[in-house]
C-alpha cells in the first residue's frame, strides 16, 4: 500500500512534465491540423540546449527557461520556413505527417551527431528529500511539479482570457468560427506552434531532470506517452490533454509498482486502447461533438 | 419523451404519438418521420417529415443555415439522426450509414468536392457500379478472365451516360482537372452507375455557370422524365420550379411549408423566413 | 564480393516485398499504418519458432512455444498470422477511430508490440531476441555459402513473383479502383455503396499478410531476430522507399525499395565502413529524412508516378491501353 501511496507521487511528476507536452501538442494539432510526430525530437534539442547551458555554468532553472526560449523560436522558424511552404503546396493531412516525420529523423539524429549515443546529465547542486507521508521528493521533482502547475494556470489564462488564446481555442474547436474572429489564421498558427515550442522545449528539459539523463532518442519515446495523454483526452481538448497527463503518468508509475517496471507502458496503452474502444473521440470529446466537428 | 408520459399510461409509452406527416397522394418511395439531428444544444434539423413520391422530384429549400443540407445528409446516413425515422423502400434506413442507404438505392450527391480527384472521369464512374465481379478480393484475384467481360459492358454503359451528359471527350481527364460544373455533372453520372432508384442532390448547381447550371437543369429533368425519384436542395429557385413538382420550405431547422413553387412564392411565411434567414 | 551482393539481393528482394504491401495500404488507399514494422516483425517471429523446434531444445534462447516444420510452412503460416493481426488491428483501430487517431494509435500499436516482446523473456526471449534459427534445406543441400545465397534469393524471388501476382491483380481490377476511390474521397466512396471499414480492413489484413511473409523471408536469411531491428522508425523508412519510388505504381515503388532500402540503408552497412559505424547511421538517417523532404517537397508522386488508367475504345478486347511508354517498361499490370 505504501509503496502504492509513494509511486503515486512518482506520477504526478510524471504528469507534470507530461501536461506541458501534451497541452503543446494538442494545442498545436487542433490549431494547425499538422499531427506533429517531430515533437518529441524536438524536447530532445531542448533538452540538449540546457545542457549546453549548464555546461557554461548557467543555473539549471534558468537553463530550462532558455531551453524553453530556443523551442519556441525554432518551432516558429519550422513552421514558417518549411511547413508553412508544404502547406502551400497543398500537401495533404497524411502528406504533412510524412514531412514531420522527415523531420523528426534529421533533428533526432542531428542531436546524435552533435552530442553522440551516450547520455548526459545536468549539473545540478545538491538535491535534498522532502517526504510528505509516503510520498518523498527531492527538491528539483518539487520544482518540476510546481513549474507542471503554473503552466496548467498559465495555459489556462492563456486560452481564457487573451484575444488571441480564444482564437487559438476557437480555431481548435471550429475553424469556420474562428474566420469570423478576425485574428488573421497566419497569425493564429504562428502562436500554436510557438507555444508548442515553447511547451514542448520546457518539458524536455524537466524530463531531463526528473530522469537524470539526457539521451538523444529521449524525446522520441516520450512521445508515445504524450500522444496517449493528448488522444486520451480527445485530440484538441486542451483540458482534456491536462487530464490525459494525470492519468497517463500516474497509470505508469503505479502500473510499475504492481505489474513490474517492463510492463508499464504496455498497461498504460492498454487503457488507452480501451478508452478508445469505449469513447472513440476521447474523455473530453463531449464538447467537440456539441459542436458537430467530431 | 415526457410530455407522453404524463399524457399516456406507462404501457403504451413504447408506441410515440405519429407527428403529422406531409403525405401524398401516390407511393412513397421514401417517408421521413420526425426527423431531428441536435448537434449538443444546437438543433440543426427539428422534427421534419414528409414523403416523396416514386417518381417525382422534390425540393428542399430554406435560407442559409435552415437545416437542408444536415437533413439531406441525415437522410443518406452520412449523420446520423438524433431520432426520427428514414423509411426508404419499405425498410427504416435511419442511423444507418450511407453505403447502406447507397446499397438500399438511395444515391447522395456533394455539395463540394464529392469528385475522385486523381481518378479519371470513366474511373469515378466505374467505382459507383454495385455487386461487380471484380470488387470482391476474390473476384479481383481471379484476374481479368473472370471479371473482364462485366466490366467491359459497364465501360459501355459509362460512356453512353457520359455521352448523355455531353462528357464524352472528357472520359481520360482525371476529375480534378475538369471546371466545378463539370465535377457535378460526374457525380450525377457516376450516381446513375449505381443503378438508384432515389438521388439526393446536395446543392447541383451552385457556383455553377449559367450555361453549365442549364445543362444539369435539363439532365436532371430528364432523369425525372426517365422516372427516377430526384431530392434536392437548391438555392436557385427558378430552377427548383421547373424541375420540381412539390417544394418543401424548412427555417430554422423545421419545416414550413411544402406545394407547388408557385404557390409558396406569395405565402407569407416562405417569405419571412428567406427574409429573417438573410 | 559474390557475397555482398547475393545479401543485399536478397534485402532488396524483402523490401520490395514489404514495400509492395504497404503501398497497398498507403499508396492504393491511403491507410496510414504506422504500425507496418510490427506486422515484418510478427512474420519474423512465426517463422522463427516453427523453424526453431520445441522450445525445451535449446537452453540459451527461451520462447513460449516451438515447432521444427519444412519450408515453405513457417513462411506460408508468417502470412496467416500477419493476416489475423491485420484483422485484430484493423477491427480495433479502422472502424470506431477518426483518421487522424488512426495514424496515432497504429504508431502507439507499434510500439506496444515492441514493449511486449522485450518484457518477457520467456515470450521470443525478451530484449535480446531469437538467434540460430534454421534455414531451410541448408543442412540437406550441401552447398557452398554463396550457392546457399543463390538458392535463397531464389526461394525469395519465388515470393516476390507470388506477391506481385497478388498485388497486380489487386492492382488491375475493379476492387482496385475501389481501393483508391477510398484513398481519394472516403465520404464519397460510401456514397456509391462502399463499405469503406470493410474496404481498410481487407488491406490491412492483406497488407499485413505480405509484410509478415517479407518479415519470414528475412528472418530465415539472417537467422536472427530481436526488437532493436524492428523499432518503429523502420516504417518510417519503407515509407520512404514508397514515396520517392511513386506511390500507387508497383514498378515505382520496386524502384523506390531498391534504392533506399538496398543501396541506401543496407547497402552502406554491408561496405566498408569509413570512420565511427554511429555517424554513418545517423548521417544515413538524416540523408533519408532529406530525401523524404525533397521528393515531398518537388516531387511528390515518386519518381514513377501513379499511371493513368485509360480504356481502349475497342472495349471488347477488354485491355487497358497503356497511357505512357515508361509505364511499359515497368507496370505490366495492364496486360492483363
Amino acid at each position: 500500500m505504501n509503496s502504492l501511496i509513494s509511486s503515486l507521487g512518482f506520477g504526478i511528476v510524471t504528469a507534470s512534465i507530461l501536461l506541458p507536452a501534451a497541452v503543446g501538442f494538442t494545442l498545436q494539432f487542433s490549431a494547425t491540423g499538422v499531427l506533429n510526430i517531430a515533437f518529441g525530437a524536438q524536447m530532445t534539442f531542448a533538452a540538449y540546449i540546457a545542457f549546453i547551458c549548464t555546461q557554461a555554468g548557467l543555473n539549471i532553472w534558468l537553463a530550462l527557461l532558455l531551453a524553453g526560449v530556443f523551442g519556441a523560436v525554432f518551432s516558429a522558424l519550422l513552421n514558417r520556413f518549411l511547413l508553412t511552404p508544404f502547406a502551400r503546396r497543398g500537401t495533404t493531412f497524411f502528406g504533412m505527417v510524412v514531412v514531420t516525420i522527415a523531420l523528426a529523423l534529421l533533428i533526432e539524429y542531428l542531436v546524435e551527431i552533435i552530442w553522440g549515443t551516450m547520455s548526459v546529465n545536468y549539473k545540478m547542486t545538491g538535491t535534498g528529500v522532502v517526504h510528505l507521508g509516503a510520498m518523498s521528493f527531492t527538491h528539483s521533482q518539487l520544482v518540476v511539479m510546481a513549474i507542471g502547475l503554473v503552466i496548467a494556470v498559465a495555459t489556462h489564462s492563456l486560452l481564457k482570457y487573451t484575444r488571441i488564446g480564444k482564437a487559438i481555442r476557437a480555431v481548435a474547436s471550429n475553424t469556420e468560427l474562428a474566420r469570423s474572429s478576425g485574428i488573421p489564421a497566419q497569425r493564429i498558427t504562428d502562436t500554436a506552434w510557438l507555444i508548442s515550442g515553447l511547451m514542448g522545449g520546457v518539458a524536455g528539459v524537466m524530463l531531463g531532470i526528473s530522469l537524470s539523463s539526457v539521451s538523444y532518442t529521449m524525446g522520441d519515446t516520450f512521445l508515445i506517452e504524450i500522444i496517449a495523454a493528448a488522444v486520451l483526452g480527445g485530440v484538441g481538448q486542451v483540458y482534456g490533454a491536462m487530464l490525459g497527463a494525470l492519468a497517463i503518468g500516474v497509470l505508469l508509475e503505479e502500473s510499475a509498482i504492481v505489474l513490474g517496471g517492463a510492463y508499464a507502458p504496455i498497461s498504460a496503452f492498454a487503457v488507452l486502447i480501451l478508452v478508445l474502444l469505449v469513447r472513440p473521440t476521447g474523455i473530453m470529446a463531449g464538447a467537440a461533438e456539441a459542436k458537430g466537428i467530431a | 419523451m415526457a410530455e407522453q408520459l404524463t399524457e399516456t399510461p406507462a404501457k403504451s409509452t413504447a408506441v410515440p404519438a405519429e407527428p403529422e406527416v406531409d403525405r401524398v397522394a401516390g407511393p412513397a418511395i421514401l417517408r421521413v418521420v420526425d426527423l431531428k439531428v441536435h448537434f449538443g444544444a444546437v438543433r440543426a434539423v427539428d422534427g421534419v417529415s414528409f414523403e416523396v413520391e416514386t417518381g417525382t422530384a422534390v425540393g428542399l429549400i430554406g435560407p442559409n443555415g435552415a437545416g437542408k443540407s444536415t437533413a439531406l445528409k441525415a437522410i443518406g446516413g452520412e449523420t446520423s439522426p438524433t431520432s426520427g425515422q428514414v423509411v426508404f423502400d419499405g425498410t427504416d434506413l435511419a442511423g444507418r450509414p450511407s453505403h447502406v442507404a447507397a446499397r438500399a438505392g438511395m444515391i447522395r450527391t456533394f455539395q463540394l468536392g464529392g469528385e475522385f480527384a486523381r481518378l479519371t472521369v470513366m474511373e469515378n464512374l466505374l467505382v459507383a457500379v454495385p455487386r461487380q465481379r471484380g470488387k470482391s478480393i476474390w473476384g479481383a484475384l481471379g484476374g481479368r478472365k473472370w471479371w473482364g467481360a462485366e466490366d467491359a459492358a459497364e465501360v459501355r454503359r459509362a460512356r453512353e451516360i457520359l455521352a448523355r451528359l455531353e462528357l464524352r471527350d472528357k472520359e481520360n481527364e482525371y476529375a480534378s482537372d475538369l471546371s466545378g460544373g463539370q465535377r457535378k455533372l460526374v457525380e450525377i453520372g457516376r450516381a446513375l452507375m449505381a443503378r438508384p432508384k432515389m438521388l439526393l442532390l446536395d446543392e447541383p448547381m451552385a457556383g455553377v455557370n449559367r450555361s453549365l447550371a442549364r445543362h444539369i437543369e435539363a439532365a436532371l429533368s430528364a432523369l425525372r422524365d426517365d422516372g427516377l425519384t430526384l431530392l434536392l436542395v437548391e438555392h436557385e429557385l427558378g430552377s427548383v420550379e421547373r424541375l420540381c413538382d412539390r417544394v418543401l420550405v424548412m427555417a430554422q431547422g423545421r419545416q414550413i411549408a411544402s406545394g407547388h413553387m408557385g404557390q409558396l412564392r406569395s405565402r407569407q411565411e416562405v417569405l419571412d423566413a428567406y427574409l429573417g434567414g438573410r | 564480393m559474390a557475397y555482398y551482393v547475393l545479401t543485399l539481393a536478397v534485402y532488396v528482394v524483402v523490401g520490395i516485398i514489404a514495400c509492395w504491401g504497404l503501398n497497398l495500404q498507403f499508396g492504393d488507399t491511403g491507410v496510414l499504418n504506422f504500425a507496418y514494422i510490427l506486422f515484418v516483425a510478427a512474420g519474423a517471429y512465426t517463422a522463427s519458432i516453427l523453424s526453431l523446434g520445441h522450445p525445451n531444445a535449446s537452453s540459451y534462447q527461451h520462447y513460449f512455444w516451438g515447432a521444427h516444420l519444412p519450408w515453405p510452412i513457417p513462411w506460408l503460416a508468417a502470412a496467416v498470422v500477419g493476416g489475423l493481426l491485420g484483422l485484430l488491428v484493423g477491427l480495433l483501430v479502422l472502424r470506431r477511430l477518426r483518421g487522424d487517431y488512426q495514424a496515432m494509435v497504429l504508431l502507439v500499436v507499434s510500439i506496444m508490440g515492441s514493449y511486449i516482446v522485450s518484457a518477457d523473456p520467456g515470450f521470443l526471449n525478451g530484449g535480446v531476441g531469437l538467434a540460430l534459427i534454421p534455414q531451410p534445406f541448408k543442412g540437406v543441400l550441401h552447398l557452398s555459402q554463396v550457392g546457399y545465397e543463390v538458392f535463397y534469393l531464389a526461394l525469395a524471388v519465388l515470393a516476390a513473383v507470388a506477391v506481385f501476382e497478388v498485388v497486380r491483380r489487386i492492382n488491375a481490377s475493379p476492387l482496385g479502383r475501389v481501393l483508391r476511390a477510398v484513398r481519394e474521397n472516403e465520404a464519397a466512396a460510401a456514397a456509391v455503396g462502399h463499405n469503406v471499414a470493410a474496404v481498410k480492413l481487407l488491406v490491412m489484413v492483406i497488407g499485413g499478410a505480405i509484410a509478415a511473409l517479407a518479415g519470414a523471408i528475412e528472418v530465415q536469411f539472417i537467422a536472427a531476430w530481436a526488437p532493436a531491428g524492428w523499432d518503429y522508425t523502420e516504417t518510417f523508412g519503407l515509407f520512404a522507399a514508397v514515396i520517392v519510388g511513386g506511390r500507387g505504381n508497383l514498378g515505382g515503388v520496386a524502384l523506390g525499395a531498391l534504392l533506399v532500402q538496398g543501396l541506401f540503408l543496407e547497402g552502406t552497412v554491408l561496405l566498408p565502413n569509413i570512420g565511427n559505424p554511429a555517424l554513418i547511421g545517423a548521417i544515413q538517417w538524416m540523408s533519408l529524412g532529406a530525401l523524404i523532404l525533397i521528393f515531398l517537397y518537388f516531387r511528390p508522386q515518386g519518381v514513377l508516378p501513379e499511371r493513368r488508367r485509360t480504356y481502349s475504345s475497342d472495349i471488347t478486347t477488354g485491355r487497358n491501353r497503356l497511357a505512357s511508354p515508361l509505364a511499359a517498361l515497368t507496370n505490366r499490370s495492364a496486360r492483363g
